[in-house]
């Protein structure tokens, strides 16, 4: 499923004293099926508020995201990793998958909801309260929540932040096993362009307020092993700092 | 074990400091004026040996038990919505600052009158008293309602009834025992006067027949009897739900 992400321009009002701040402008963006895009950019840059605008948790009537192949495009087939794990603390961990599942319907397995959580090592812990498990589980758990329904596309906004790097490396191994077992297109905002370069296809630069896409760079090669640490990051992270050194700054 | 065997003990010290000063405050003033505590557990015995304690505080239970349900509903219902709804809670404001300040009496008194000396009159006096402050507690517990996990619903198209049960409901929890355990004691205290001004049954009803003859030791009874089942029902029902509702904290 190729889609294409189109934003005009995206302002905020200000309520108290009534001023215009211009967020985002002139987005387009084209995604092929499959695609694992990363988003990087200044803090502020509106990268945010372009991941609430695709799953249409703000200006819901616009259509920002449309299809570009013959499969329609539904937010429903759509999955998100918020920046804080957001799993309800009085649900349980098990409940807290359940939580976005039809388990009414007569698709609804629970024992598919095992299987996840088996797989994302979570087996002991489905009656676990958030609250009682680990920062690193936390993400894991929400990681699950958004895989559940089996989505086409996957958001995350910066998933592993403030995540120290073991625990965020074997969240990378997490999601990369399951992308090799079903091919999902995902978005992913980071700031962090080592973790960019490393599960990247393609970087996608943001400038400064108001953001838009200055540079679209496609990663090279694949990263082996899945560490911040690999060499080849090392050595494609020197290149691009080198070449562009203000580009985390949003400049080219 | 340990920290729950001390609570115990503390508590029993406590209640047992109570009705040491009562007791010896009863050997200094007059007889009449303040019975000791055995004299008033007698007259419990008295009263409950005719059947007139456990008629009387079973009806008072009822009136509070219909009046206290009613306000939570009523309170909890507007209370979500005042909260959620900025155009209705500027509407309703003002209705809820009369509520919260015109003084019980009035209302009982009102009713009464527009009413008459029915059961019913009796019944929507109290819950009256008790709507507003229901309903601004549970005000401010929808407007503290975490807007991340509002999102999570929104963003996964939660069905209405999941997203009220297992959302918002569970953060309103807190909201809604403080305003049953609030609404607890002070429904029993206008159901009292409400029972004393115009009704021929209940707790309330009796105290005042103990006033017209001074019995200070039937005041006692009844009312020691009532707050004895009223803790009894904080410890049977209020705690274990509070425990239950609370654990994954």
């Amino acid at each position: 499923m190729s889609f294409q992400i189109k934003i005009k321009e995206k302002i905020f009002h200000n309520k108290h004293d009534k001023n215009k701040t211009s967020v985002l402008k002139n987005i387009d963006i084209s995604i092929k099926p499959k695609e694992f895009v990363c988003i990087v950019g200044p803090s502020g840059c509106g990268k945010t508020t372009l991941m609430n605008m695709i799953g249409g948790l703000i200006d819901t009537e616009k259509q920002v995201v449309q299809s570009t192949s013959k499969e329609n495009i539904e937010v429903e087939k759509f999955g998100y990793v918020f920046q804080t794990s957001r799993l309800l603390p009085w649900l349980t961990v098990k409940e807290n998958v359940e939580l976005v599942c039809e388990t009414d319907s007569s698709n609804f397995n629970s024992d598919s909801v095992d299987f996840l959580l088996e797989c994302f090592g979570l087996k002991d812990f489905l009656n676990f309260y958030p609250k009682t498990i680990s920062g690193g589980m936390r993400r894991k758990v929400a990681l699950a929540r958004a895989l559940i329904n089996k989505p086409k596309v996957l958001l995350m906004d910066e998933p592993f932040v403030s995540l120290d790097q073991p625990t965020s490396e074997s969240l990378y191994d997490v999601l990369v096993k399951y992308r090799k077992n079903n091919p999902i297109t995902v978005i992913f905002i980071t700031h962090v362009l080592k973790e960019a370069i490393l599960l990247g296809d393609r970087i996608l630069f943001f400038s400064k307020k108001p953001g838009t896409v200055v540079f679209d760079y496609k990663v090279k090669s694949i990263m082996k092993p899945l560490t911040l640490d690999n060499k080849s990051v090392d050595s494609e992270y020197k290149k691009l700092k080198r070449k562009y050194p203000q580009l985390l700054e949003g400049l080219i | 074990m340990e920290f729950y065997r001390s609570n115990a003990i503390l508590r029993i010290a406590s209640v047992a400091l109570f009705f040491s000063i009562w007791q010896i405050s009863s050997l200094f003033i007059n007889i009449e004026l303040l019975p000791s505590p055995g004299e008033v557990l007698s007259k419990i015995i008295e009263e409950a040996k005719t059947n007139e304690l456990f008629f009387h505080t079973l009806i008072t239970l009822k009136r509070v038990f219909i009046s206290f349900v009613i306000a939570m509903f009523i309170g909890t219902f507007f209370g979500i919505y005042m909260g959620r709804n900025k155009k209705l809670n500027v509407f309703l404001d003002d209705w809820l600052v009369l509520g919260l300040n015109v003084p019980a009496l009035v209302i009982i008194i009102l009713c009464y009158v527009w009413f008459g000396l029915n059961e019913m009159a009796a019944i929507l006096a109290v819950s009256l008293n008790k709507i507003p402050m229901v309903a601004v507690i549970m005000r401010e517990g929808a407007r503290s309602i975490e807007k991340d996990y509002v999102e999570v619903a929104k963003f996964y198209k939660i069905k209405k009834s999941k997203f009220f049960f297992k959302v918002i409901f569970p953060q309103l929890y807190p909201y809604l025992l403080s305003s049953a355990r609030s609404g607890l004691s002070l429904i029993w205290k206008i159901v009292l006067v409400v029972e004393l001004l115009g009704r021929s049954n209940g707790v309330g009803f009796k105290l005042y027949g103990f006033f017209q003859f001074f019995d200070i030791s039937g005041i006692l009874a009844y009312t020691l009897a009532f707050v004895f089942l009223i803790i009894i029902i904080e410890f049977i029902i209020v705690r274990p739900f509070e425990r239950k509702i609370s654990v994954w904290r």
